[in-house]
């Protein structure tokens, strides 16, 4: 999640105040005889106004009250800065970039405030103080910083998260990582240990006649379905879209072959809504006598492939 | 390759901001000058330490250090850098925990204080509302990512590709690890290591070497590591424990247990940790 949304009642906390600020000021403006000044705001009035309702019906992408509003601050403050340079404080000109970092996602941000910068530099030629450019540049910077860390950090746990970002098993290099711990400690504490490909040929079909949701169910299901089957030392990770590798440590090959009949079992059991029963191709696979770790992924990676090109095989 | 770019994205725009604050130098009266350069540092030296890991973003309120640099700043020109009162939009939109939020929100409070007699009335109470009201949008943004986050980061790696883990894996790991040791007859041990602060990171890579692929290293707090090792016998066990202890040699102390005598139902790894009556201490040879 790069971009996580602000609450909903937030926002609508944000239009009102933002409205009722905005009233204040053309009110202001008019109860101190500013009118060639009044009708701008006036305007915008109207404006965040619309903003506001279409904040609070459904339907409409989030972002287009929020460019309104933006839209809004930005005339506002442009029109304040033109018309009277000399009372208004250059302080206001930062108040749109913050508001932009805050509504916007970070690219588009960035991008609206670069394309406008030749427009705050026209105008401050206009009223003459050149010193306030330097202010807003280093506004945009120091305001963009925050949003980059977020990226960052949004980056590094996607690096380090284990889990696979669409179901309760483990990604891919997670799963390879493990794999090869549990391959290790076979060896050098001499236990057996076996390995499950378990493809789901209803997953490519799910996602093209149902859409995403329906793939998302299919497998959520074979998670939960073969967590509860399963030891607690059990691993299951997702090798690939639709092909999942359960390792078994310290298991047989006989003992391999019961838990692919176990779940077998109990997985045709399960109905879904959109794609019916649940099918699942299981194949028991064992690492030879002394077999080097990458020869045996190899093989097992080249497994996968032919159990998901081919026809199920029983 | 993507996460090296997000880094350097962010290490570039720290150094452009330097250059930004440089910029306001030229016009800065002797203490202003010195506020300025404590930021344009503090900048820079962040843009350098900058890595991808989960190290430095444990339990240090450094988010305070922007905080007061900006109420520096504005302290000491309010009337050139007036703009920088949005910069407080940006502190909070750091996650940071709640003293943190309460002790930056004092600093801004104070900012708008010196920066009111510049303005006239109205632009003040304008100013504030504005303000306000961003700084809790910034905040709730802030800690809605701190939820997300904070689910994963129990789970994740500390350091991409070391088997360095939290302490709450450690807890699914010590009940997960005791079944199966029973049931395959394998000895196991947790072993708990005291070091010096500064070398926690250091000793962690050292374990992660020394210890098997398939045995993990855990981060219980900024001074204490804990690694399980496995082995066929006890006397392999106490074979592979002196050869730890002799290998990791920037220890202050050491500590080990066998898991089969840990009660996993009543482990509390917090008292756990503190009570070191549970655990035997290891004599170094």
């Amino acid at each position: 999640m790069i971009d996580p949304h602000i609450s909903h009642r937030l926002m609508t906390i944000t239009h009102v105040s933002s409205l009722f600020l905005m009233i204040t000021y053309t009110t202001w403006l008019y109860v101190i005889g500013y009118y060639s000044f009044f009708f701008m705001p006036a305007f915008l009035t109207l404006l965040a106004l619309s903003a506001l309702l279409m904040h609070i019906g459904q339907g409409i992408n989030p972002y287009i009250p929020r460019l309104l509003l933006l839209g809004c601050l930005y005339l506002v403050v442009g029109q304040a800065a033109f018309q009277s340079s000399s009372d208004t404080s250059p302080l206001w000109f930062g108040l749109p970039i913050a508001v932009s970092m805050i509504f916007l996602p970070l690219i588009p941000a960035l991008a609206l405030n670069i394309l406008l910068l030749p427009i705050w530099w026209w105008l401050l030629t206009q009223s003459g103080d050149m010193e306030d450019w330097k202010n807003i540049l280093t506004l945009l910077l120091l305001l963009a910083l925050p949003r980059w860390e977020h990226l960052r950090r949004q980056a590094l746990l996607f690096a380090t998260d284990p889990n696979d970002s669409e179901c309760n098993a483990y990604q891919s290099d997670a799963l390879k990582e493990r794999l090869r711990n549990e391959y290790q400690r076979s060896s050098i504490l001499g236990n057996r240990l076996a390995v499950l490909v378990i493809h789901l040929p209803q997953f490519d079909m799910a996602g093209e006649q149902f859409g995403r949701k329906a793939q998302l169910t299919l497998l959520e299901t074979l998670c939960n379905e073969v967590n509860d089957s399963c030891r607690d030392h059990d691993l299951l990770g997702r090798a690939s879209q639709a092909t999942f590798w359960l390792v078994l440590p310290d298991t047989s090959e006989s003992g391999a072959l019961l838990v692919r009949e176990r779940l077998k079992h109990s997985l045709s059991c399960c109905v879904l809504v959109e794609t019916g029963q649940l099918v699942a191709d299981i194949v028991a696979y064992l690492p030879r006598h002394q077999e080097v770790f990458h020869l045996f992924i190899q093989r097992l990676e080249e497994r996968s492939h032919a159990i998901a090109k081919s026809l199920p095989e029983t | 390759m993507r996460n090296k770019y997000k880094v350097n994205m962010l290490r570039a725009n720290l150094l452009a901001a330097a250059v930004g604050l440089a910029l306001f130098t030229p016009e800065s009266t002797l203490d202003a000058l010195v506020v300025v350069w404590v930021a344009i540092g503090w900048l820079f030296t962040t843009a350098l330490l900058l890595d991808f890991s989960h190290r430095r973003t444990i339990n240090i309120p450094w988010q305070l250090i922007p905080g007061a640099l900006i109420t520096a700043l504005l302290a000491t020109m309010p009337e050139s850098s007036s703009m920088l009162i949005w910069a407080w939009v940006a502190v909070f939109m750091l996650p940071q925990s709640n003293y943190v939020i309460a002790l930056n929100a004092l600093l801004a409070a104070i900012s708008l204080f010196l920066l009111a007699p510049y303005l006239p009335f109205p632009d003040q109470w304008l100013m504030f509302a504005a303000l306000l009201m961003m700084c809790v949008l910034s905040v709730a943004r802030a800690r809605q990512l701190n939820t997300i986050n904070g689910a994963i980061r129990q789970r994740a790696q500390l350091v991409p590709g070391m088997r360095i883990w939290a302490k709450e894996q450690l807890a699914r790991d010590l009940s997960r690890e005791q079944t199966r040791c029973k049931r395959e007859g394998i000895h196991a041990e947790l072993i708990i290591l005291q070091v010096k602060r500064h070398q926690l990171w250091h000793t962690a890579h050292r374990l992660c070497q020394t210890t098997y692929h398939f045995e993990n290293v855990y981060r219980l707090n900024s001074r204490m590591l804990a690694t399980l090792t496995l082995s066929r016998s006890s006397s392999e066990g106490l074979k592979r424990r002196q050869h730890l202890i002799q290998t990791i040699s920037d220890k202050s102390a050491c500590h080990y247990i066998e898991i089969s005598d840990i009660e996993i139902t009543e482990l509390n790894l917090d008292n756990f940790i503190k009570e070191k009556q549970a655990l035997f201490p290891l004599e170094s040879s």
